[in-house]
């Protein structure tokens, strides 16, 4: 028997992982747990993001993420929500890890769905932050990331906090699989790994990811346990600030692009074992569910 | 598999004869079994032979051809089940279906959407290569006129659900056959089929609900000298799709079983079914709904897929102008990763400048990429600025470097004495505003 991608659980309900094939060979043996989707908010306003899409979510909301955690929750439902702290960089706002704290409590309070964190700046900053944060997180979260310069400490904040860790790799199979050696090495559990392979967009490196995800896959079903984590692709990032929806004069046709590319994006992701895909816009999401139904 | 030089000799006529210039016909059959030579070097080699050494010789998957005004396009012959095993041959070919029911205004315009369709992306042209006409009315002169309008067109013609009546009239009046695919074929239909289409190249679409029974239908036409087949899986949903195709595909690749060897045809209600076709082995995508905006990102996701995973799309080394440079026009260098060539080309033709770019030999790497692996690097760039003798084309001595390796601006200083190293932007978008802003 193949061996199985792990499962994530929240709440004691198992809610992504446990499959041992390919969505195309479904018939031949187990696919219990379809791909989640979830929703990416910022610290603080996304001044990069592009301006249409922040139209439609609303001026305000952008600017207090637990208003729009809060509102992405109520309408959307999403499985997660991505707290994107931009705020953190030590070039930028240098945001402190207090103030991140407040913000992630505040939010695990008022919404009861998987958070996902990320925090931006120099590794010496998001260390700091990601121990605080690990620390203080009134429940369990998940934490990004590890990276092969950077696996330590992370590690070590989601060993002690009992929080899932996010392995970020460079599109690349053997370091994929070497950082997941290295966060076990410290006695972190295989099963709280979740790997990011890293997306490139559409158009801008998509079927480098999509093979490598396909790699790591066929290697686990090979038995080569220590791939056995789902993966996370944060498809949002990658999508609304390429050239050819800014190249899109009016709003509509902006907005009507960015979001055929995030779900031409992450559909071919999930064909190929994406068991958590992050997006930008909201109908991205309903989307994907549509599809998601039919699979 | 390849058949080995044993199987080969029993083909052999064990004369050893030496007129293929060997000596005996069983080291003849071990050169043919390493492919080092052609079998009809041998003078005496039976037909039979012939066949069956071609038929080990072509992938598992046929080769269907089609040929329009010298537009040709292939589909089938794929070698593999992952596209990182080696490569995956030929591109998912797309269209629009349209009905015969439409009124003429909506039709013709549609027509000339799909003919007019055109976009431009790394140095490559994408366009849709088809048009389906669905035969909903049975009214034959007004499924003939639209016919017509559609064969003036270079797009293959794929006929759904057509009379056979009309059928024969069309193929009475179509000159080029090659291009017509006919839909919806099944076991009732079979024989009929070949009296019509008789010997002609055209296509057929044989169609069934599930792997099995369309095994037994490929067997059954290849019987009756039916060769250019497509097969369609008539699926329910998208799980369905995803299924069938990579079951039928690894019994051709994987368990050799050739009646499964032929190009996957998708019909897909929605642009969802064209994705989870275009990544799993369909080789012809007709698409019910008429979105030219989501052709657009089709046709990318469908270049993607289908690259070479081998070695990346890249362009020469060397100085490329944008507009028509003088000497005093700005000066800036990038790697020859085709993407970002485009891309930042691109943006200085948005610009009010001509200017050169400095094209290096990163291995056609991006930019974050080559500087990572080293291809990338201070050397590099001093070295293209001389092989390329640019100084000879510019009288200033000023160069721009992406901003995402600012950090190179101190080594190139040293390697480039007397020269000005500027950092551009982090994204190309932004060179308009910084050329007109820092370039004087
Ligand atoms: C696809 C990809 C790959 C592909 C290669 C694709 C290719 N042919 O280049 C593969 C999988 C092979 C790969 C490999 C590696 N990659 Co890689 N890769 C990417 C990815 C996802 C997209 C790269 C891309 O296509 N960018 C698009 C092009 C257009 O960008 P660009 O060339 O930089 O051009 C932009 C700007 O630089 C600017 N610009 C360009 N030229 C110029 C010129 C001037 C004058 C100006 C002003 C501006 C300008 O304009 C462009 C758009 O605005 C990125 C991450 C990301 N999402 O971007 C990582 C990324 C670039 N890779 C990275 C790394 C580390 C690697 C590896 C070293 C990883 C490893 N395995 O060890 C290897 C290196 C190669 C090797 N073999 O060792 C890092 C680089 C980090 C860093 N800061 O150096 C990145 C950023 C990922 C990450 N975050 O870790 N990679
Ligand atoms: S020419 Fe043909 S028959 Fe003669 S030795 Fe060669 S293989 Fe044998």
């Amino acid at each position: 028997m193949a061996s199985k991608v792990q499962t994530i659980r929240f709440n004691d309900e198992i809610i992504i992982g446990g499959e041992n094939v390919f969505l195309d060979n479904k018939d031949k043996g187990e696919f219990p747990n379809k791909c989640a989707f979830g929703l990416e908010i910022t610290d603080i306003e996304p001044t990069d993001w592009l301006n249409s899409l922040c139209e439609t979510i609303g001026r305000e909301e952008i600017k207090n993420p637990v208003e729009w955690s809060k509102k992405y929750y109520i309408n959307y439902k999403p499985d997660f929500i991505f707290i994107n702290f931009i705020g953190t960089h030590q070039d930028k706002l240098n945001r402190s890890a207090e103030e991140c704290i407040e913000i992630l409590n505040e939010i695990l309070k008022e919404i009861s769905i998987p958070i996902i964190v990320k925090f931006s700046g120099n590794f010496e900053k998001q260390n700091q932050v990601i121990t605080k944060c690990a620390e203080k997180a009134i429940r369990q979260i998940i934490i990004g990331s590890a990276v092969q310069e950077n696996y330590r400490v992370p590690t070590a904040a989601a060993l002690a906090n009992n929080h899932y860790l996010i392995a970020e790799s460079p599109i690349d199979v053997n370091i994929a699989k070497q950082l997941n050696i290295l966060i076990t090495q410290l006695n972190f559990p295989l099963s709280r790994i979740i790997i990011d392979p890293l997306t490139g967009g559409l158009g801008y490196g998509l079927e480098y990811t999509y093979s490598v995800m396909e790699r790591i896959r066929l290697q686990l079903f090979n038995n080569d346990e220590i791939l056995s984590s789902p993966m996370i692709c944060f498809v949002g990032q990658e999508t609304w600030k390429i050239k050819e929806i800014k190249d899109e004069k009016e709003k509509e046709k902006q907005i009507e692009t960015g979001i055929n590319w995030e779900i031409t994006t992450a559909i071919p992701l999930i064909i190929a074992g994406a068991n958590i895909i992050i997006v930008r816009h909201p109908q991205s999401l309903l989307k994907l569910r549509e599809f998601i139904k039919q699979v | 598999m390849a058949l080995t030089g044993l199987q080969i000799f029993k083909l052999l006529p064990n004369k050893n004869c030496k007129e293929c210039g060997v000596p005996t016909c069983l080291a003849f059959a071990m050169k043919i079994a390493a492919k080092s030579v052609e079998p009809t070097l041998c003078p005496y080699i039976s037909q039979e032979a012939l066949e069956k050494l071609n038929a080990e010789q072509a992938p598992p998957v046929k080769v269907l051809k089609f040929n329009i005004n010298n537009n040709i396009y292939e589909i089938g012959g794929e070698t593999v089940l992952y596209r990182h095993d080696k490569i995956f041959v030929n591109r998912t070919l797309i269209g629009f279906n349209l009905d015969d029911d439409l009124d003429d205004d909506v039709f013709q315009k549609r027509v000339n959407q799909i003919i007019n369709f055109k976009y431009e992306r790394i140095g490559e042209v994408y366009y849709p290569e088809i048009i389906g006409l669905t035969n909903k009315t049975n009214n034959k002169d007004n499924f003939l006129k639209k016919y017509k309008i559609v064969s003036q067109t270079e797009k293959i013609i794929i006929l759904s659900k057509i009379n056979f009546e009309i059928l024969k009239e069309i193929l009475n009046i179509e000159k080029n056959n090659n291009r017509i695919i006919i839909n919806n074929v099944d076991e009732k239909v079979l024989e009929e089929i070949k009296e019509i289409v008789k010997e002609k190249e055209i296509k057929i679409v044989l169609e069934s609900d599930n792997v099995n029974n369309l095994l037994k239908l490929t067997e059954n036409a290849n019987k009756i000298g039916l060769k250019n087949l497509l097969i369609k899986f008539k699926q329910k949903n998208i799980s369905d799709l995803l299924v069938n195709n990579y079951r039928i595909r690894r019994l051709a690749i994987i368990e050799n079983n050739k009646n499964g060897g032929f190009p996957i045809f998708t019909e897909c209600q929605s642009i969802y079914e064209a994705i989870a076709g275009i990544c799993k082995y369909s080789s012809i995508i007709i698409l019910n709904e008429f979105d030219l905006l989501s052709l657009k990102t089709l046709l990318i996701l469908r270049q993607n897929i289908y690259t070479d995973p081998r070695k990346p799309l890249q362009i020469e080394p060397g100085v490329y102008k944008i507009g028509n440079p003088d000497e005093n026009s700005p000066l800036l260098v990038t790697t020859n990763f085709s993407l970002t060539y485009f891309i930042v080309s691109g943006e200085i033709a948005n610009s009010a400048f001509s200017a050169r770019l400095v094209i290096t030999d990163s291995e056609g790497m991006s930019v974050l990429t080559a500087w990572s692996a080293n291809k990338f690097n201070s050397t590099i760039i001093t070295k293209a600025i001389k092989t390329f003798n640019v100084e000879n084309e510019i009288k200033h001595r000023k160069i721009i470097i992406p901003g995402y390796v600012a950090v190179l601006k101190g080594e190139l200083e040293d390697e480039l004495k007397n020269w000005q190293i500027m950092v551009g932007p982090q994204e190309a978008a932004d060179l308009p505003d910084y050329l007109k802003e820092m370039w004087q």
